[in-house]
């Protein structure tokens, strides 16, 4: 319907133009016919017929000249009111036309050139994110390569035990054992094992919570322990060690042995036994008893040195404590024990095997012996122990002193070896002031003519600076140094005329040299030398005529002047006022060719060059680790293995990984 | 009586122990500075020597290997293997070679005209060629049986000619230049991209080996350009005074790339600030034509139309070394071996040359005695290089009387250009002209 209006309005316009144009041609027609009187030939104007802008394809005009535009609502407008096309009116009412209009299209090239930037700017962003590792790399000291090499992780008991595969059977015996047991702890995360859950499941939740926390405090309480002791473990110092062996002996002995008894029975049981061991090695051995190759050439080569007689002795006292008897009686304890409790097995068996000798006939002489011994000897200790002193031993042990706890032995103890040493120290003084007289009466012998030597070297400074006083006849110029020519004369104008110097060498040397020298005369030499020197410095003159020319001979010749380049003054020269010195101020070119005459330009400043160039490299002045620090490469590659271009550093393919785990371990837990 | 102390010394036998029996003893050492005085002149000594010594020993070349009839004009090195390495000739022929034992493993007749190009894939199994019969062929390589096909696995026919090609890093894709520049896939006969920028002919195509999409491909119209091998347009383009042969990467700098150009110069550019070059690297008397980085990025060797194949740093604008024979001609090709201490050089006389990539070092394994002394004597001539006399014994080489003269005369007029800078920038008023630099001078322009 809507078509068939919109056509009729086209009708109804294009009947107007029809119209329009029949009027043209009539009036054409017309002037046709009455031009066709007149003879003359009018030019003929064309008419142009361009299709105006005012009318559009569809042959609707676009107002009538004043700039009107058909607007979509008149056209809407201009349907007839009926029922029939109310529907459609409303819709179309409803179309809202968009005025605006889209933008032509940017030309191609334009557009690429757009494209390209874009990209060219994104790439450029993109890979800058390098930027750091270029500059880490340009200023790496060192870089190995291949740089990401595969290295293969150090094993360790954590990484093993999770790695473990059970391969023979036994293992596998020993897994399923294992895997049987309810004590262990499967996975680090898991705090307790299967037996201890348990256990804290049958409980109430009060008792649990305290079994759990006391639980962990043992746990904590282990690991701690074993860490200490895996750090202490790890110690090499042998003087930690045997200062911690010390300690733990001394910790022992403060005890008596009874306290340790009651406290530890067990330990105290092994220590006995040990020291019983240790015993009976050392009876067998003899290893302390002077027996070594090292006491054997001690004793053969400095018995007279007190040291190396100490150093014997110690081990003598070493061997007599290893070898001592024991004299705890056990039994007594045991009595004790048995007192409170009922009779151990244990302790009865441990007797008979550490002290076997309790009932051995033939150590029953010996306790009597000792008793005996004990008021003789001076050297007994500590009651309960008895040594088992070798009259050797004894011997040897003169100037040992031990201290004792019993007061009736104290002034024996004491005196004697300290009289001992005391001879002994007399002796050595003695000897020593022997020495030290004898030395002194050598050095006073020795000494004597160096005294009078001196006294007459003094005499005859005195008598010779008089002498010079006395010579009036000296050259003023030729006095540089007053002071030192003063000494220095005293060697030159000494005349041997003494008949009691004539027997001392020097002096006779020096007459030789003042002899041989008699007619030098340095300074005069120096002075003409510094002349020399001053001469060979000033600019010479140059000749200007060419080599040969006006060399001629015969009669009647003129010699022709000198044509010489005008000679600058002299330059000043550094020792100008110097008297005593010559200052060489010419370049010596083997010296220039090897000398560096530029800072050159990687250096920032003479200090910093200096620094450098005075910091050796090599080993005769650096340490080993050093000189490997220094000399190393920059670049140092494996050899026969293919280097990749770099990759890109893991930090950021971790830091992902991270990312994923850290979800996925949050998802667990909750 | 003051008793007096002994001390004796105690040395374990163990560490003055000889390792073999043609060892020298082992003397303990007393560092007591009284006991080794003029240091700073016994170093400068040692520097003295270890730099006459570096020259005595200095015998790069190690050998040569003939079998092509024709100049050799391309070369690829196997991604996996150090001792393999291919050679393309100018009448079409590839040869497979070991390095180790010097031998040809296998030639093959692979086009009509020129095998320009010529690159293996990372997966190592296949190479391909590109040649001026405009066809690309797809080779398979197995290394075990020391034997390549005598047919090629896949021929790709096209209307244009390939002077280049190059297989990227890490994908099956490879890129090929000649009219256009093409980006292939190894399963697909037509090219999955192509790319053209207004130049009718493409001389050279690198990827680059760490961001491994990015290529740079370069042109006649002096250009270098810059392609992402995922966009459909190109990237940048940048323009020298002269033409450049091609560009190598850097393996450890992921956006610097250096440029062998035609007037003799490389240039080391920064992709993202292709305005100026970052450094001028010349000594070469005639055009550049092949240029590659060694793998652990701090020097590059090239090889000249000059017949010479020179080796710089990356940082510096001068050479480090020159190689040449009587016999090498111009030098077409050059790579760096991938563990870094060869390089092969392929030239105009149908030779392929291995040589040393220091000049001076001793092959094979060292000891460690040796080594030591080695980086003490590279340190020392590194601490005295600016001591007149080490600089001179160091930087001296002998090159061809051709070549001598070339240089002295290009010494001349750039001296002479120099001059007559100076002179303008000394006699005009200082705000009319301004002093371009040199690595801003070769530089005509960017384009986007």
């Amino acid at each position: 319907m809507f078509h068939a209006k919109v056509q009729q309005v086209n009708i109804v316009t294009s009947s107007e133009d029809e119209n329009h144009e029949i009027d043209e041609n009539h009036d054409k027609l017309l002037a046709e016919i009455t031009a066709m009187g007149n003879e003359k030939k009018k030019r003929k104007i064309p008419v142009r017929t361009e299709p105006s802008p005012n009318v559009s394809d569809f042959g609707i005009s676009a107002g009538s000249g004043k700039g009107q535009k058909i607007v979509f609502q008149d056209l809407v407008a201009s349907i007839k009111k009926s029922k029939k096309l109310k529907n459609i009116k409303d819709q179309l009412n409803t179309v809202k036309v968009d005025q605006s209009v889209v933008e032509p299209p940017i030309p191609k090239p334009q557009l690429e050139r757009f494209q390209r930037t874009v990209l060219y700017q994104d790439t450029s962003k993109d890979i800058s994110k390098w930027t750091d590792t270029i500059r880490q790399n340009r200023k790496a000291e060192h870089l190995s390569f291949p740089l990401n090499r595969y290295r293969p992780t150090k094993s360790s008991l954590s990484t093993d035990s999770v790695q473990f595969k059970v391969s023979t059977p036994l293992e596998q015996e020993i897994e399923t054992i294992l895997n049987k047991s309810k004590k262990n702890i499967e996975s680090r995360n898991k705090e307790l094992t299967e037996a201890e859950e348990e256990a804290l499941k049958t409980m109430d939740l009060e008792e649990a919570k305290e079994r759990l926390a006391e639980l962990r405090k043992m746990r904590a309480l282990q690991s701690h322990y074993e860490q200490k002791c895996k750090r202490q473990k790890k110690i090499k110092s042998k003087k930690y060690h045997r200062i911690k062996k010390k300690a733990e002996k001394k910790k022992l002995t403060k005890m008596s042995m009874e306290e340790l008894m009651k406290q530890d029975p067990e330990t105290i049981k092994d220590d006995l036994e040990k020291e019983e061991r240790a015993r009976a090695l050392e009876r067998v051995s003899l290893r302390h008893r002077n027996t070594s190759k090292w006491a054997r050439y001690l004793a053969a080569k400095g018995r007279n040195n007190p040291e190396t007689r100490k150093a014997l002795t110690e081990q003598l006292k070493k061997s007599r404590e290893l070898t001592e008897k024991k004299e705890f009686d056990l039994n007594t304890a045991k009595e004790d024990e048995n007192d409170r409790d009922s009779p151990d097995e244990n302790n009865v068996d441990l007797t008979k095997i550490i002290n076997p000798n309790q009932y051995n006939p033939w150590l029953a002489s010996t306790n009597s012996s000792k008793q005996e011994s004990s008021h003789k000897d001076v050297n007994t200790t500590v009651q309960s122990k008895q040594p088992a002193l070798e009259p050797r031993a004894i011997e040897s042990d003169s100037d040992y002193s031990s201290v004792t706890d019993d007061n009736d032995d104290i002034d024996i103890t004491k005196t004697n070896p300290d009289q001992n040493k005391l001879d002994a120290k007399n002796e050595l003084d003695e000897f020593a002031i022997d020495d030290d007289v004898d030395n002194n009466s050598i050095d006073q012998q020795d000494a004597q003519p160096n005294i009078t030597s001196a006294k007459e070297t003094n005499s005859k400074k005195s008598k010779k600076s008089f002498h010079i006083t006395e010579e009036a006849s000296i050259n003023p110029n030729k006095f540089l140094i007053l002071e030192d020519r003063s000494k220095n004369a005293l060697n030159f104008t000494y005349d041997g005329n003494d008949s009691e110097d004539s027997d001392d060498s020097i002096v006779n040397n020096q007459l030789n040299v003042e002899q041989a020298f008699e007619d030098d005369d340095v300074i005069e030499e120096f002075l003409k030398e510094k002349e020399l020197s001053k001469e060979a410095s000033k600019p010479k003159e140059t000749d200007l005529r060419l080599p040969g020319w006006g060399a001629w001979s015969g009669a009647g010749i003129k010699k022709r002047k000198k044509k010489t380049k005008p000679v600058p003054p002299p330059p000043r020269r550094q020792d100008d006022h110097l008297k005593n010195v010559i200052i060489n101020e010419s370049v010596d070119e083997r010296f220039t060719k090897h000398q560096v005459t530029q800072l050159p330009h990687s250096c920032r400043n003479y200090r910093a060059w200096n620094n450098t160039m005075n910091k050796p490299i090599g080993r005769h002045w650096n340490s080993q680790s050093t000189v490997e620090k220094l000399t190393r490469p920059r670049i140092s590659t494996l050899m026969g293995t293919i280097i990749d271009p770099i990759k890109p550093p893991k930090t950021i393919n971790k830091n992902k990984k991270a990312k994923d785990s850290s979800s996925s371990t949050s998802l667990k837990i909750y | 009586m003051e008793k007096a102390k002994i001390k004796v010394i105690s040395r374990n036998p163990a560490d003055y122990l000889r390792q073999t029996r043609h060892d020298i003893f082992k003397q303990p050492r007393n560092t007591d500075p009284k006991l080794h005085p003029f240091q700073a002149a016994r170093e400068y000594t040692r520097a003295l020597n270890a730099a006459k010594l570096e020259r005595l020993f200095a015998k790069p070349f190690i050998h040569s290997l003939d079998g092509h009839a024709d100049a050799i004009c391309s070369l690829a090195k196997h991604p996996v293997s150090l001792s393999c390495i291919a050679s393309g000739c100018c009448d079409g022929e590839i040869r497979i070679w070991n390095l180790s034992t010097r031998k040809c493993l296998s030639a093959v007749n692979a086009h009509r005209l020129h095998s320009d190009g010529l690159s293996f894939r990372q997966c190592c199994t296949e190479y391909s060629t590109g040649g001026d019969d405009k066809s690309i062929k797809i080779w398979s390589l197995d290394l075990a049986t020391k034997n390549s096909l005598k047919e090629p696995d896949m021929t790709i026919l096209s209307k244009n000619i390939f002077n280049a090609i190059d297989h990227s890093w890490k994908s099956d894709i490879f890129a090929t230049c000649g009219q256009v520049v093409e980006i292939w896939d190894e399963e697909k006969t037509e090219p999955i991209r192509s790319f053209t920028w207004g130049i009718e002919s493409h001389i050279g195509v690198r990827f680059n080996p760490i961001e491994t999409n990015v290529l740079a491909c370069t042109g006649s119209d002096r250009s270098i350009a810059l392609y992402d091998v995922r966009a459909s347009t190109p990237m940048r383009k940048v323009i020298l005074e002269m033409k450049t042969n091609t560009v190598a990467w850097n393996p450890l700098e992921a956006y610097h790339f250096t440029a062998a150009n035609e007037d003799g110069n490389l240039y080391t550019f920064d992709m993202r600030r292709l305005d100026s070059a970052l450094c001028v690297h010349v000594d070469h008397v005639s055009a550049v034509l092949d240029v590659d980085y060694s793998p652990t990025g701090q020097e590059f060797v090239s090889g000249s139309f000059d017949k010479t194949v020179r080796i710089f740093p990356v940082n510096k604008g001068k050479s480090r070394e020159v190689y040449h024979t009587r016999r090498m001609q111009r030098v077409f090709c050059v790579k760096w071996s991938m563990d870094n201490n060869f390089i092969v050089s392929g030239s105009d006389e149908t030779n392929l040359r291995l040589w040393k990539a220091d000049s001076s070092a001793r092959l094979g394994a060292l000891t460690a005695r040796q080594k030591a002394s080695n980086n003490y004597n590279k340190k020392l001539k590194k601490k005295f290089e600016n001591h007149p006399q080490v600089k001179r014994i160091l930087r001296h080489r002998h090159v061809p009387k051709p070549i001598h003269r070339a240089a002295a005369e290009k010494r001349v007029i750039l001296d002479s250009q120099k001059r007559k800078e100076e002179n303008r920038l000394r006699y005009t008023k200082p705000d009319k002209v301004e002093r371009v630099p040199e690595r801003k001078k070769h530089v005509v322009g960017e384009e986007a």
